[in-house]
């Protein structure tokens, strides 16, 4: 596992070091290799495959201007991760104040495009369920929820890629899943 | 009962010690309440398993490069010859004007210089348009009534009256007229005629 991680990285380096020297080809190759991370986790904080692909474009190109400065002092992955969330946190925060500005329901932006990438609907029905529970959660502990239980980082990476402490991170991912657990328990009652 | 859940996700995520294992799994044993606690721990973990990597079209991932690249924003595009181009089309442009301007004096200056009089008049008369100059520099050394007849005609030109009105119009000052051409010198002359052509009289 230690071995793949450090091969992984070592591809990255090369890739990075690649796209430096103008080879445009190892920024695709790039993107192939961590476009369904991004995605899914842009669209687990969002739960709609717009919001998501919106996110996904953003990241790309913050990406593409910022690689230059990446100084390899985390890996690759953390930092795209850390990209990621950022975009994540701001958009949904965009959002927000967009929607108290025009008065709008929280559900209506929500529910008003079918458009998605999963084609089977029993998935797509078990994921919207899930979507509306963790759209409950307020973004800071949906996030850590996210990171932890369903990417299954650790609280170390977690950690890297927030800047915040383990212990308060630990905090905060029971609490999103005590109130998770609540939620199941009114939706899907025995 | 939230606390229970802190420590069965430490049991479930191996974030436990050996001893703290133990103890859990001791307590485990006896505690109906804790099994079914962990049981719906284990079973919000696997409902949320689903989204870890869920089946999705193919197609989306592959086009997200060439979508990414279709809407990089042009500055983004590492293309130099770009602002190469405009600096040369504008460096270009630069040239040809401060060109024109330089050489605009010297080129009239240089073809007239080595012309006599006659040469210059013939010059004039070919590449003017306005005939009535034309007329009145061929006619220099004409008559009286010859004069006369030119100054007609640009009465007629220059107010835009008819040819037979010209003499109610201007009968009266036509004397006086010959009389001031003939007295004025070639300097007052060409004052007198600068002043006419810079002056719109309709």
């Amino acid at each position: 596992m230690k071995v793949n991680i450090e091969m992984s990285e070592n591809t990255d380096f090369e890739l990075v070091k690649k796209f430096l020297e103008g080879d445009e080809s190892s920024f695709n190759r790039i993107i192939n290799k961590y476009q369904q991370k991004i995605y899914w986790h842009a669209r687990r904080m969002t739960g709609t495959h717009l919001d998501a692909d919106e996110i996904v474009q953003e990241v790309l190109i913050v990406m593409y201007k910022k690689l230059k400065d990446f100084q390899f002092k985390s890996s690759l992955y953390t930092w795209i991760y850390k990209i990621t969330s950022t975009r994540s946190i701001n958009f949904l925060n965009k959002k927000k104040i967009k929607r108290i500005i025009s008065f709008e329901d929280a559900n209506s932006s929500e529910t008003s495009s079918n458009e998605d990438i999963i084609s089977d609907i029993d998935t797509r029905n078990k994921l919207k369920k899930l979507d509306e529970l963790l759209q409950k959660l307020p973004a800071k502990q949906r996030e850590i929820f996210i990171m932890r239980n369903i990417d299954g980082l650790s609280y170390e990476e977690i950690s890297k890629i927030k800047g915040k402490s383990v212990g308060g991170l630990k905090a905060n991912y029971f609490h999103a899943f005590n109130k998770i657990s609540e939620m199941m328990k009114n939706e899907f009652p025995e | 009962m939230n606390s229970q859940n802190e420590k069965i996700l430490n049991y479930i995520e191996g974030e436990m010690n050996d001893k703290e294992r133990a103890q859990f799994e001791e307590i485990l044993k006896n505690s109906p309440e804790l099994q079914k606690q962990l049981a719906s721990v284990r079973a919000i973990n696997d409902e949320f398993s689903i989204y870890s990597q869920p089946a999705s079209e193919e197609s989306y991932f592959r086009n997200m490069v060439p979508g990414f690249r279709s809407k990089l924003p042009g500055r983004l595009k590492r293309f130099p010859l770009q602002s190469v181009a405009f600096a040369s089309m504008s460096l270009v442009i630069v040239s040809m004007f401060l060109f024109l301007l330089l050489n605009k004096s010297d080129n009239i200056d240089k073809i007239t210089e080595n012309l006599n009089d006659h040469q210059l008049t013939e010059l004039i008369n070919n590449y003017s348009s306005d005939k009535s100059v034309s007329e009145v520099v061929s006619n220099e050394n004409a008559s009286d009534t010859t004069i006369e007849s030119v100054v007609d005609t640009l009465y007629t030109k220059e107010f835009n009256v008819a040819p037979e009105a010209v003499s109610y119009y201007f009968a009266d000052r036509r004397s006086d007229l010959t009389s001031v051409i003939q007295d004025i010198n070639q300097e007052e002359a060409d004052n007198i005629y600068n002043e006419m052509i810079n002056k719109k009289y309709y």
